[in-house]
C-alpha cells in the first residue's frame, strides 16, 4: 500500500550521527509534513545508545535498523538488496539520502533494483502540486528542475552543503525502532562480487591536494615565518591540507606538489581557506571550481574579495591565532 | 583482457555572455567541447591496466553527434585499439537509464573483464550512468575509484574507494565489473604525435542507436523515468559558479564579467572587517556548513 | 743604403733546401687533407638527413665571413679575449701571407722573370710588418696562456691540449723571431732595424758571445725546428680545436643566412617516423657541422640567461656533449662501415636522453647564445628538437605543461577563459571589428596577454586609445582571433602549433588589411617571421614602430614633462630576433624630463626576463629566477622606472620587484608612459 512517508537514510560513524544525516532529518520532515505522511529513517549498523531520543527530536517517528555482522562495513550488494527489499515492501512516497560517498554510490544501486526515479545532488526538493528536484549542472552554473515521471516511489541524493540543522527545532518526541536481523548466509572469502576490506584514514598532512576537501592556501600576504606557521597550526585544526601560491613554492616555503595555480594543480575542495592570497589570475584558475571559498587578507582591494563567498579584512597575524584559540576553548573548554 | 570505456564529448557552458534571458543567456561563444575530464580519466586507467597486461584490447563507446567522435578519437590518440560512435543528435533527450540502455548494446555479446566510466559528466553531474549500466550488464560496480590493481590471475581487482575527507575504503571485487573513477586516480597521459597522427584516419565504427536490437525505443520519452522541466539561473544561496543579474543591460554585464569574468554580484560575497567576534562567528558558520565543527 | 736592404732567401741553408720544404710542406698538405677527408666523413654520414651546402645569397655569406672571420667582430666584443684572438689571428695572416710573398719571389718572380722585389722600401715595409705580426701574435698567445692558467675563468677549461696548442703556436713564432735574431747578428745587418723582433734578439744573441759557427750551427738547427713546428702545426689541424680554421669560417658561411629569430617547423608530418632528435643522427648535417664549429669559447654561457642565473642549461656545455656523442656516434659508424655492417642506429648507450631534461627545460629562447657566438652556433635550435622529441614522441614533460597544451587547444588562449572573454579587455570601449567584407588600414592583433591578462589588457586599452587618438585606420578581430602559438611551439608540439597557425592563417588571408599591429613582441615575431613558413605573408609592425612614426609625423604631441630616470629593459624578441631597439628610445627621449640609462645587458645584448620558451607557465626550474636576475641588475643603475615593450617582461619585472622587496622602482610598458606625457 503506497504511503505518502518520507524515508531518509542514516550514516552513523563511532557511535554518533553523521552531520549531514541531522540535516536530512530535518529536511525530511519539513518534507513529509507537506506530502502529508510520515518521516521514517533507516540505517545500517549497530543500535546507538539514546538514537530514539536523537531521530525522535528530528522528528522521525519510526527507524528501522539493519543490524548484522556482514554490515559492519559497506557491502553495497547486500546493503542494496536489503533496503530495496524494505521499500518495496513499505512503500514510501520519497526517499532520501544525502550525497555522500555512501548515498551516492547506495541510492542509484536501489532505485536501479526498483526500476523507481532518481535524481542525485539535489541543492533544493520543492513540493507545490508536484515534487520538484533542483539540482546543479554545467559545474554549478545552472539548476535543473527535474520532476519525477513515475507514480511509485522517487529517490534522491541531497548535497550535504545544504543539509543544515534547524537548531530551533527540537521535537520532543522519541521514535520507534525497528530492529532488523536479516538472514544472510555465511559469506566466504571471494564469493561476494564486491567486499569491503578496510579504512584507510587520510592525514591532512599528506594527502594530495587533488583529494583534500578542506585546502588551506597561502600566499605572499602571509609575511614572516611565524605567521606561516600560525596558518600550519590552524590548517592542523581543521584537517585542511596545506597549498601554496607559486611565489610561495619559487621561495622554497612548500614544495611543488602543493602548487595551485595554472601552472600547479587545479584544486576542487569542498572549501578552501585563501590566507594572504591576492588572487591573481594565474592562481585563480586553481580553485575556480572549489565549492566555498574564504579569504583573508589585509589588502581591501586585493582582487580575490571579487569571487569568495566570505570575504575577511584583516591581519592574519592576529586573526589566526585568535581563530586558534577559539577551536581550542571550544575542543577542550575550561582548559587553558 | 579486453576493457571497455565509456566517454562522454560534453558541451560545457565556461561563461554566459548571451543576451537571450529564455536561454540564461548562454550565447554561440560560451559552449566548449571536451572529453568530460573524469572519462579521460577513465580512458587513462584502462591504458594503465593495458601497460601493465599485455594483450589487452582497449574499447571505447560513446554515444552522441559529430563531436562525440573528437572525443573518441582523442581517446584512440591517447592509446585505445577500437572505436564505437552511437551516433545521434538527440542524445540530450535520453535519461540515463535509457542512455545506458543504448550503450550496453554492443556489448552484450563480448566477453569483456573491466568497465570503465567517469564518476559523472560535467554537464548533467548526474553520475548515473554507471549503475544503470551496471544493471543492466548484470556486474558488480563500484564507484568513486581512486586506486585500482587487478590480481595476476585477472580475476579480481583490489582497489580504493574515495570516502570523504580524503578517506578511503578498501575493498575486493570479481572480474567482470564495472568502475567509475573519480578525480585522483592518475593523471591522463598527453597523446603522442604518431598517436594523433593515426587517430586522425582511424576507423571508427558507426551505429545507429535505433539499429542496435533495442526491445524498447530509447528515445520514447514515455518511458523515461524523469524530466527536466526547466534551467534557471541558480538561487543566490549556494552555488559555485558565476551568476549573471539579468536585470543589468547587456554592456554592463560585461563590465561586471569583465575582469575574469568570474565575479560574484556584490550581495553573495560577504565581507567582513577585523577580528572581532562577529567575524570570528562568521567564520566559524562556514565552516560548520561545510562538515568542520569545533567540538 | 737601401740598396742593402734585402734578404738572401735560404741563407745559411742552401737552395736544395727548397725541394726538402716543399716535400715536406707537400706531405703536411697530404696528412691536411687526410684528416680533412677523415672529418668529412663525420660531417655527411653521421646525420640522416644531408641537405645540400647552399650558396644562396653568397653575397651576404662572404660579407658575414669578412665581418666577423676577418674583422673578428662579435670575437672583439669582449675587449681582452678578443683583441688576444685577434691578435693571433691577423698575425698569422699577415706571416702567412709573408711566406707566400717569398713562395712568390723564389717560385715565380726569380725563375721567370729574375726580379727580386724583396729589397729596399718594400722589404722595409714587408719586414717591419712581418715583425710587428710576429710580435702581436706572440703578445697574443701569451695573453692566451695567462688567461686560460692563470686567470682561469670559469668557462674555459684547463685541458692539457689547449696549453699544448698554445705552446706550440709560441714555438713557431718565437723559433721565427730566433732565426731571424741568429741571421741579423751573423751578418751585422745593424740597419734591419726594421726587422724589430729580430734585431733586438740579435742583440741579445751578440750578448752571448757564441762563435760564429755556433751561430750558423744554431741557426740551422732552429730552421729545422720551425719548419717542422710549423708544418706540424698545419698538419694537425683536423686532429685538434685547431680544425675551427677550418670550420668556423665554413659554419659563418653556412648560417650567414639563418634567421635567429625563426624555429624550422617540421614539414609532412604523415611520411615522418619520427619527429624531433632522441639521438645524434636525427640532427640535420647543419646542426652537426655546428657542433664541429665550436672552440669552446664559453661566450655563449656567459651571455645564457639560465646559466647566469644558476640553471642547469649552459649551452657551451650542452654543445659538447652533443659533439661528444656524435664524434662517438661517428666513429662507431665508421667501424660499421669498414667491416661491411649495416649501419644500425642506437639510442645513447646508457639509455639516457643525449641532454638531461632539466637542461631542456631550462632555456628561454632568447637567442643570446647565437647572438654572442663568433661563428654563429645556435644552441636553442638543438634544444627545439629536444624538446619536439619529448612532446611528440616520448609524451614526457611536466604535467602542467599538458595542461596547458590542452587548455590552449581545447580555449584558443593561453589562459582557458575562452572566446567568450576575449573582448573584455575593451573595457567597453567602442571598438571596430574587422569582419570578412570590410576594409582596414591597420589590424590590431591583441595577444593573450593583451586579452585576458588583468595588467596586461590596461595597456592593450591604452594602445587602442592612443590609435583613436591619432585618427588611424584601425579594427580588431574580435573572439575571431586565437593564441598566435607561439608559446606552443617553443615548448615543442609543432603539430598543435601547425593546427592554430593554420587556422589563424586562414582567417587572415580571408580579411582585408594593409598591416598587422601587434602589442606583443611574441606574437610580432610569430606573425611576421614564422607565419610565412606555413603561407601567411603579411605586414607585420609591432606599436614601438607605429608608436615612433607617430611621434615624428607629429600626429602625437607630447605635452607633459616627466622628470624621471628610466632603464628601458629590450625585449628578445624585438631587439635581438627583430633588431627593434632604437625606436623604444626616441620614444622615451621625446618625452621631455627623461633621463634614459642603460644597463650592461642592452639593445641586441639584452638579459632576458625569463618568460619565453614557455616558462610563463612551467615550473621554475632550480637557481635562481631570471627576472630577479635581471630586476637585480636593472635596480643597480638606479632607475625610478623599469620600462619595456613587452607584456611578458612587464609581468615578470613586476613580479620580480615584488619578490625581491625593491623599493622606489615601478614598472611601466612604454604605452603607459606616453599616455601619462600626453
Amino acid at each position: 500500500m503506497a504511503t505518502r512517508d518520507v524515508w531518509v537514510l542514516l550514516e552513523a560513524e563511532d557511535k554518533k550521527i553523521k552531520t549531514p544525516s541531522l540535516g536530512l532529518m530535518d529536511e525530511g520532515e519539513r518534507l513529509s509534513t507537506r506530502l502529508g505522511g510520515r518521516l521514517q529513517a533507516v540505517m545500517f549498523g549497530e543500535r546507538i545508545d539514546g538514537i530514539e531520543q536523537t531521530v525522535g527530536h528530528h522528528g522521525v517517528d519510526h527507524l528501522h535498523i539493519f543490524h548484522h555482522e556482514s554490515l559492519r562495513q559497506y557491502a553495497p550488494d547486500l546493503y542494496a538488496e536489503l533496503l530495496a527489499g524494505l521499500l518495496s515492501n513499505k512503500e514510501p512516497h520519497l526517499f532520501l539520502g544525502a550525497a555522500t560517498s555512501l548515498g551516492a554510490d547506495l541510492i542509484p544501486r536501489v532505485a536501479s533494483r526498483l526500476g523507481a526515479p532518481v535524481v542525485t545532488q539535489c541543492v533544493e526538493i520543492n513540493f507545490e502540486n508536484e515534487l520538484e528536484f533542483i539540482k546543479p549542472v554545467q559545474n554549478g552554473r545552472l539548476h535543473a528542475t527535474l520532476r519525477c515521471k513515475t507514480s511509485g516511489i522517487k529517490m534522491a541524493t541531497i548535497n550535504p552543503n545544504v543539509l543544515f540543522v534547524l537548531e530551533e527545532k527540537k521535537r520532543a518526541k522519541m521514535a520507534t525502532v525497528t530492529e532488523i536481523k536479516p538472514e544472510i548466509p555465511e559469506i566466504r572469502e571471494g564469493q561476494a562480487a564486491v567486499r569491503a576490506t578496510g579504512f584507510l584514514k587520510a592525514d591532512h598532512r599528506t594527502i594530495d591536494i587533488n583529494e583534500a576537501e578542506v585546502i588551506v592556501a597561502v600566499g605572499r600576504g602571509v609575511g614572516i615565518s611565524e605567521n606561516f606557521k600560525k596558518v600550519e597550526e590552524f590548517a592542523d585544526r581543521i584537517e585542511g591540507a596545506i597549498a601554496g601560491t607559486r611565489p610561495m613554492v619559487d621561495m622554497g616555503l612548500l614544495p611543488f606538489e602543493r602548487q595551485i595555480g595554472q601552472t600547479g594543480k587545479i584544486v576542487s575542495p569542498k572549501l578552501v581557506v585563501l590566507c594572504g592570497i591576492s588572487g591573481a589570475m594565474e592562481f585563480s584558475k586553481g580553485i575556480e571550481t572549489a565549492e566555498t571559498k574564504i579569504a583573508i587578507n589585509i589588502d581591501r582591494q586585493a582582487p580575490i574579495f571579487k569571487s569568495v563567498d566570505l570575504g575577511i579584512v584583516s591581519d592574519l597575524s592576529t586573526f589566526i591565532p585568535q581563530m586558534i584559540r577559539r577551536i581550542d576553548q571550544k575542543r577542550q573548554p575550561g582548559e587553558k | 583482457m579486453k576493457i571497455i570505456v565509456y566517454v562522454k564529448q560534453v558541451k560545457y557552458v565556461y561563461a554566459q555572455t548571451g543576451f537571450d534571458p529564455k536561454q540564461n543567456f548562454i550565447g554561440p561563444d560560451d559552449i566548449i567541447h571536451l572529453l568530460n575530464p573524469f572519462d579521460e580519466m577513465a580512458v587513462e586507467e584502462a591504458l594503465r591496466v593495458k601497460d601493465k597486461h599485455p594483450n589487452t584490447e582497449v574499447l571505447v563507446i560513446s554515444l552522441g553527434d559529430q563531436f562525440a567522435e573528437e572525443g573518441l578519437r582523442r581517446c584512440l590518440a591517447m592509446g585505445a585499439d577500437r572505436a564505437i560512435h552511437l551516433y545521434t543528435e538527440e542524445d540530450e533527450r535520453l535519461d540515463s537509464k535509457a542512455k545506458a540502455a543504448v550503450l550496453a548494446q554492443p556489448i552484450r555479446n563480448l566477453r569483456f573483464d573491466l568497465i570503465f566510466c567517469g564518476k559523472e559528466s560535467i554537464d548533467d553531474q548526474r553520475g548515473l550512468v554507471g549503475p544503470y549500466l551496471a544493471e543492466a550488464l548484470k556486474i558488480p560496480f563500484v564507484s568513486r575509484v581512486v586506486k585500482l590493481e587487478i590480481d595476476e590471475s585477472r580475476s579480481k581487482t583490489f582497489l580504493h574507494r574515495a570516502l570523504e575527507r580524503g578517506n578511503r575504503e578498501t575493498m575486493e571485487t570479481s572480474l567482470p565489473a564495472l568502475f567509475t573513477v573519480e578525480k585522483g586516480i592518475n593523471v591522463p597521459r598527453y597523446p603522442t604525435l604518431p598517436g594523433r597522427l593515426m587517430a586522425e584516419t582511424q576507423r571508427i565504427e558507426r551505429f545507429d542507436p535505433k539499429d542496435l536490437g533495442l526491445s524498447i525505443d530509447p528515445f520514447d520519452s514515455g518511458s523515461y523515468l524523469t524530466e527536466t522541466i526547466r534551467l534557471s539561473p541558480p538561487k543566490p544561496k549556494k552555488r559555485a559558479g558565476a551568476a549573471v543579474d539579468a536585470k543589468l543591460s547587456a554592456t554592463d554585464r560585461l563590465k561586471s564579467l569583465m575582469k575574469g569574468g568570474d565575479s560574484k554580484k556584490k550581495e553573495d560575497t560577504k565581507i567582513f572587517e577585523g577580528s572581532s567576534d562577529k567575524v570570528l562567528n562568521e567564520f566559524e558558520r562556514v565552516l560548520k556548513e561545510n562538515g568542520i565543527t569545533f567540538e | 743604403m737601401q740598396g742593402v736592404w734585402t734578404r738572401e732567401i735560404f741563407w745559411n741553408l742552401g737552395s736544395d733546401k727548397k725541394i726538402v720544404v716543399y716535400l715536406l710542406a707537400f706531405m703536411a698538405m697530404v696528412i691536411l687533407a687526410y684528416g680533412l677527408y677523415r672529418r668529412y666523413f663525420l660531417w655527411r654520414k653521421v646525420s640522416r638527413t644531408q641537405e645540400p651546402i647552399s650558396f644562396n645569397q653568397w653575397g651576404k655569406r662572404i660579407g658575414a665571413i669578412f665581418i666577423d672571420g676577418l674583422l673578428q667582430r662579435r670575437v672583439l666584443r669582449e675587449y681582452y679575449p678578443g683583441a688576444m684572438h685577434a691578435f693571433i689571428l691577423w698575425g698569422f695572416i699577415v706571416l702567412f701571407l709573408g711566406t707566400l710573398t717569398v713562395a712568390i719571389q723564389e717560385d715565380f718572380t726569380v725563375p721567370f722573370m729574375g726580379t727580386v722585389f724583396l729589397k729596399g722600401l718594400f722589404y722595409f715595409c714587408y719586414k717591419l710588418i712581418l715583425n710587428v705580426a710576429g710580435l702581436l701574435a706572440v703578445i697574443g698567445v701569451l695573453m692566451a696562456l695567462i688567461r686560460r692558467y692563470g686567470v682561469r675563468p670559469e668557462r674555459l677549461s684547463q685541458s692539457f691540449e689547449n696549453g699544448i696548442i698554445l705552446l706550440w703556436i709560441l714555438i713557431v713564432l718565437v723559433t721565427g723571431f730566433i732565426l731571424e735574431g741568429l741571421r741579423i747578428d751573423h751578418l751585422r745587418n745593424d740597419w734591419e732595424v726594421f726587422s724589430i723582433g729580430g734585431w733586438v734578439l740579435s742583440k741579445v744573441i751578440s750578448a752571448l758571445s757564441l762563435d760564429p759557427g755556433s751561430i750558423l750551427l744554431l741557426h740551422r738547427g732552429f730552421w729545422w725546428v720551425h719548419l717542422f713546428a710549423a708544418l706540424g702545426l698545419i698538419a694537425s689541424i683536423p686532429f685538434s680545436r685547431l680544425i675551427h680554421l677550418v670550420t668556423s669560417p665554413a659554419n659563418v658561411f653556412n648560417r650567414a643566412t639563418t634567421s635567429q629569430a625563426t624555429l624550422l617547423p617540421i614539414k609532412r608530418f604523415e611520411i615522418s617516423q619520427s619527429f624531433g632528435v632522441s639521438e645524434v643522427s636525427d640532427f640535420s648535417g647543419s646542426q652537426i657541422f655546428d657542433l664541429d664549429a665550436c672552440t669552446q669559447c664559453g661566450r655563449c654561457q656567459d651571455n645564457c640567461p639560465a646559466h647566469l642565473s644558476g640553471k642547469p642549461l649552459s649551452p657551451k656545455k650542452a654543445i659538447e656533449a652533443l659533439k661528444a656523442e656524435w664524434l662517438e656516434r661517428g666513429n662507431s659508424l665508421r667501424k660499421q662501415e669498414r667491416s661491411g655492417a649495416r649501419r644500425s642506429e642506437g639510442a645513447k648507450s646508457n639509455g639516457q636522453g643525449l641532454l638531461e631534461e632539466e637542461v631542456i627545460w631550462s632555456c628561454t629562447f632568447c637567442m643570446a647564445c647565437f647572438e654572442s657566438c663568433p661563428v654563429y652556433i645556435s644552441c636553442f635550435d638543438k634544444i627545439i628538437d629536444l624538446r619536439r622529441n619529448h612532446v611528440l614522441m616520448k609524451s614526457q614533460f611536466f604535467p602542467e605543461i599538458a595542461a596547458f597544451f590542452k587548455t590552449v587547444e581545447t580555449f584558443g588562449d593561453t589562459y582557458g577563459k575562452g572566446r567568450a572573454y576575449r573582448e573584455n579587455w575593451t573595457g567597453g570601449m567602442d571598438m571596430p571589428k574587422l569582419l570578412p567584407g570590410s576594409q582596414t588600414d591597420l589590424l590590431f592583433w591583441v595577444g593573450c596577454q593583451g586579452a585576458y591578462h588583468d595588467r596586461s589588457s590596461l595597456i592593450a586599452s591604452s594602445l587602442a586609445g592612443v590609435l583613436k587618438q591619432a585618427g588611424l585606420d584601425f579594427a580588431i578581430l574580435g573572439k575571431e582571433e586565437n593564441c598566435c602559438g607561439d608559446p606552443v611551439r617553443r615548448i615543442g608540439d609543432e603539430y598543435l602549433f601547425q593546427k592554430i597557425a593554420k587556422r589563424n592563417i586562414g582567417l587572415l588571408r580571408g580579411l582585408h588589411f594593409k598591416r598587422i599591429l601587434t602589442y606583443c613582441p611574441h606574437c610580432f615575431n610569430m606573425l611576421k617571421n614564422e607565419y610565412p613558413q606555413l603561407g601567411g605573408d603579411f605586414k607585420v609592425v609591432h606599436y614601438t614602430e607605429l608608436l615612433g612614426d607617430l611621434i615624428r609625423g607629429g600626429n602625437l604631441k607630447i605635452q607633459r614633462e616627466m622628470e624621471r630616470k628610466v632603464a628601458y629593459h629590450d625585449p628578445c624578441y624585438l631587439a635581438r630576433a627583430n633588431n627593434i631597439h632604437e625606436v623604444p628610445r626616441e620614444i622615451l627621449r621625446s618625452i621631455p624630463g627623461i633621463a634614459l640609462l642603460e644597463s650592461h645587458h642592452s639593445k641586441r645584448q639584452t638579459f632576458c626576463c625569463g618568460a619565453g620558451g614557455g616558462h610563463m607557465w612551467m615550473r621554475e626550474i632550480r637557481g635562481k629566477k631570471i627576472n630577479e636576475v635581471r630586476v637585480k641588475e636593472l635596480s643597480e643603475i638606479q632607475p625610478d622606472i623599469i620600462a619595456t615593450s613587452c607584456p611578458y617582461c612587464l609581468v615578470m619585472f613586476e613580479d620580480g620587484v615584488k619578490s625581491l622587496g625593491v623599493e622606489g622602482i615601478r614598472c611601466l610598458d612604454l604605452i603607459e608612459m606616453i599616455r601619462e606625457a600626453l
